[in-house]
């Protein structure tokens, strides 16, 4: 099975450390690849400058509260590119804003996820990522 | 205050007839009223007079040599708009009358009535008085609008950061204290496991604080106003704390429960805050009896919730409803001490009142009204 390249946006060092070590007990082959605002999101998805030759992900993680570009204008500029629109994009903030919530699932986030407290519960929603995503659903093979 | 009698009134007179305007100040004169003023005869010093001697009140001939007084009315409109205008003629019609009033002229007087004169300028001035006394009023309440508007738009702007803001450090502190405690467990020394302990709880502590305190602040913002189910809002506070109920083994009655107009996720949190409580504060040694009852009154409807529990001194009457109050320890009985501030909020909200009666030791019993705010059926469907 080849590995499932994965692209957490994410500006906090600690929430990235906190995906890379439940990611890291994962029973797939997670390749997690970490952009730290909305612009180098983009640069990463359209594979610009330090980025060529990277893989496109098969599952972006995407952060709201993002420097300069937010994660809703990433989203937005994704699900409206023909090639990085089929991609699933699983928004994980702490915001529980109804507004957010709405916003992004119009914006067509594949779904909505609130940071949980806690690294077990962290590391359970991770695990349930995973076996939603990379076991139960299936994703476009190219 | 007497609008006219404390200050000297300020009168400026448009006429032309040196007659007239004699007539006129011998009237003002013997009405006794308390004024100073200044005579105009034509457009350049009317108009100079509006701006500089800035009259409480303008008396106005209606024919004059070179303008008119509905001109020097509409001038006096656009330079002085709040001040009263009085039309002093001998040869007004009441057809022309009856049109300058309706443009906004404040009364006329007629030269051969000349001694109405005073009796008209005091009641010019007290309408103009208290019509300037009301718009300040409304002004004023119209601010107070504004500035709630914005405090609780700033509310608003608040939770949404203590969302955002506060609970991410929280969150990082919380979940790396929890990793240091699973992974460092065996390398560290029992006194350090516990201070990261009280570290992890007082963590968790404060994001439940935090949740409590967005609770609380929603409670302002949202409302909707449906027909409720009580019934059915107490069976779905019941589902919610299955938990609880579970494990207390409590019995709890409630019958003949209404159907009204409120907030239904409001009044699902009151029931669900009061039933908690009366299953938290319970005896250890006896099993929960908790009854809800209902019954009309007046216009409203008066709701208790009794238990048999440990109770409240009476002294407390007042604090238990004050936000993150608690009355006993956290090692007793957790929680944050917001679940009665969000009951009374919630009563509160729906017009009513919140009180209990209690004896330590037995039990306690919370009243609380809801004042249905628009047209409620009143059924009472079984449950």
């Amino acid at each position: 099975m080849k590995p499932i390249n994965i692209l957490l946006v994410e500006d906090n060092p600690g929430d990235v450390l906190l995906a890379q070590i439940a990611f890291e007990k994962s029973r797939f082959d997670v390749n997690v690849q970490v952009a730290t605002d909305g612009e180098e999101a983009l640069e990463f998805l359209y594979k610009k400058g330090k980025f060529a030759g990277t893989n496109t992900p098969d599952l972006i993680l995407l952060d709201l509260n993002l420097p300069a570009k937010s994660g809703s204008e990433v989203l937005a500029d994704l699900k409206s590119d023909e090639r990085l629109k089929v991609i699933p994009v699983i928004i994980l903030t702490t915001s529980q804003a109804e507004w957010d919530i709405i916003q992004c699932y119009k914006l067509h986030a594949n779904c909505f996820v609130n940071k949980p407290f806690g690294f077990d519960s962290f590391d359970a929603v991770v695990t349930c990522i995973e076996d939603f995503w990379f076991n139960i659903v299936r994703l476009p093979a190219n | 205050m007497d609008p006219v009698s404390n200050h000297n009134v300020k009168i400026l007179i448009l006429e032309h007839e040196p007659d007239d305007i004699e007539l006129l100040q011998y009237q003002l004169k013997k009405g006794g009223l308390h004024y100073s003023s200044e005579v105009v005869q034509e457009r350049t010093g009317y108009e100079q007079a509006l701006r500089d001697f800035k009259p409480d009140i303008v008396l106005s001939d209606y024919v004059l040599p070179e303008f008119d007084g509905a001109a020097a009315f509409y001038l006096k409109k656009e330079i002085a708009p709040d001040t009263p205008f009085i039309i002093v003629s001998g040869t007004i019609g009441d057809e022309n009358a009856v049109e300058l009033i309706k443009a906004g002229v404040t009364d006329y007087v007629l030269k051969d009535k000349l001694f109405t004169v005073v009796p008209k300028i005091d009641r010019a001035l007290k309408e103009n008085w208290e019509h300037r006394e009301k718009k300040e009023q409304e002004e004023k309440l119209a601010n107070y609008a504004r500035e709630l508007e914005r405090s609780n738009k700033e509310l608003e702007e608040f939770a949404y950061l203590a969302s955002h803001d506060l609970q991410e450090p929280l969150r990082m502190v919380g979940s790396f204290l929890q990793l240091l405690q699973q992974r460092y467990q065996d390398k560290l020394d029992e006194q350090a496991n516990e201070y990261i302990y009280y570290a992890v709880e007082g963590a968790a502590r404060m994001k439940r604080l935090i949740n409590d305190l967005l609770n609380y602040s929603r409670t302002n913002r949202e409302w909707l106003i449906e027909q409720v189910d009580i019934a059915a809002t107490v069976r779905d506070a019941l589902q919610n704390l299955a938990a609880s109920v579970r494990e207390s083994g409590a019995i709890i009655h409630f019958e003949n429960m209404p159907v009204l107009a409120g907030d239904p996720g409001q009044i699902l949190q009151l029931f669900q805050n009061l039933i908690g409580n009366a299953i938290k504060f319970r005896k250890k040694d006896e099993t929960p009896v908790i009854n809800i009852s209902a019954r009309k009154h007046n216009a409203s409807w008066l709701f208790a919730v009794e238990d048999n529990g440990i109770g409240i001194h009476q002294q407390y009457s007042e604090k238990i409803f004050v936000i993150f109050k608690k009355l006993h320890g956290n090692e007793k009985y957790e929680g944050t001490g917001i679940g009665l501030a969000i009951a009374k909020k919630i009563v509160e909200r729906h017009g009513g009142k919140i009180w209990f009666e209690s004896s330590p030791g037995k039990g306690t019993t919370f009243y609380f009204t809801l004042n249905p705010p628009i047209n409620e059926t009143d059924q009472h469907p079984s449950c």
